[in-house]
């Protein structure tokens, strides 16, 4: 039963994790999306501050993707 | 090697054997995309669209280079005395990618901005007679007097471009007013 319940909570986290990597994906996408729009126009005060807003989701979506590995080989 | 999983669907197929040994590819191994390597494939897409960020933010960068290095005075190759009233010609400053409008009022009064609509970028189309410049692409307009936008997506007023005239109608354009 333990063993289950173990089962179902390592597959909840992967769940929450995936979730929260798409998420992410979703927002930089949007980002990404602005910037070109904005880039298009000529302006350019929104740009650095989206490419690292970008760059910080990213670390945070590979540290999702390094917790996950660790997770798994244990 | 390794004998081949077959398709659930295909598991009364008599001439299976034949194109399996001209085709060798495993199902079950070429439909296991789980879920970890979704999360893999997810992380990847994100991290090509910061790269996509990052090259934006070198891209302005380079533009406003050029910019400031061709921030200067240019005389245009046309006469004001050249030019009708309500008519406009263009040119382009402060370099070959920037397409400018330069269209003349009256002798007295001549106006210039840029051709790139603030929205999207769309080449602008003067009508001096209904003292608007118009985008066609998303039915956008900019007032001829301001540059302040008067009706469609555009939100921000159009760069203006400063030049001068002088007594023999001589147009020098000299700087660009960035929009606010």
């Amino acid at each position: 039963m333990n063993k289950i319940k173990a089962l179902e909570k390592q597959n909840n986290i992967l769940s929450f994790k995936i979730t929260l990597a798409m998420i992410i994906f979703a927002v930089q996408l949007y980002a990404m999306a602005m910037s070109v729009r904005y880039y298009m126009a000529g302006e350019s005060t929104a740009l650095w501050p989206a490419a690292l807003f970008s760059i910080l989701l990213l670390v945070v979506s590979i540290s999702v993707a390094i917790f996950d590995r660790k997770h798994k080989e244990a | 090697m390794d004998k081949l999983s077959k398709h659930p669907s295909r598991e009364t197929d008599q001439h299976d054997e034949g194109w399996r040994e001209q085709y060798p590819i495993d199902t079950v191994k070429e439909q296991n995309q789980n879920r970890r390597q979704f999360l893999k494939t997810v992380v990847a897409g994100s991290a090509l669209l910061a790269c996509g960020q990052v090259a934006l933010v070198a891209a302005e960068a380079r533009r406003a280079q050029v910019k400031q290095l061709s921030d200067k005075r240019m005389v245009l190759d046309v006469n004001l005395s050249d030019i009708a009233d309500g008519e406009s010609i263009l040119f382009h400053y402060p370099d070959e990618h920037s397409p400018c409008l330069l269209i003349k009022i009256s002798d007295s009064k001549v106006l210039s901005y840029s051709q790139k609509c603030t929205h999207l970028a769309c080449p602008l189309i003067p009508k001096a007679e209904e003292g608007m410049l118009f985008c066609p692409c998303h039915k956008g307009a900019f007032d001829l007097e301001t540059g302040n936008p008067l009706f469609g997506p555009p939100k921000r007023a159009l760069p203006r471009v400063q030049l001068s005239v002088d007594d023999t109608g001589l147009i020098t354009v000299y700087g660009m007013e960035q929009a606010l």
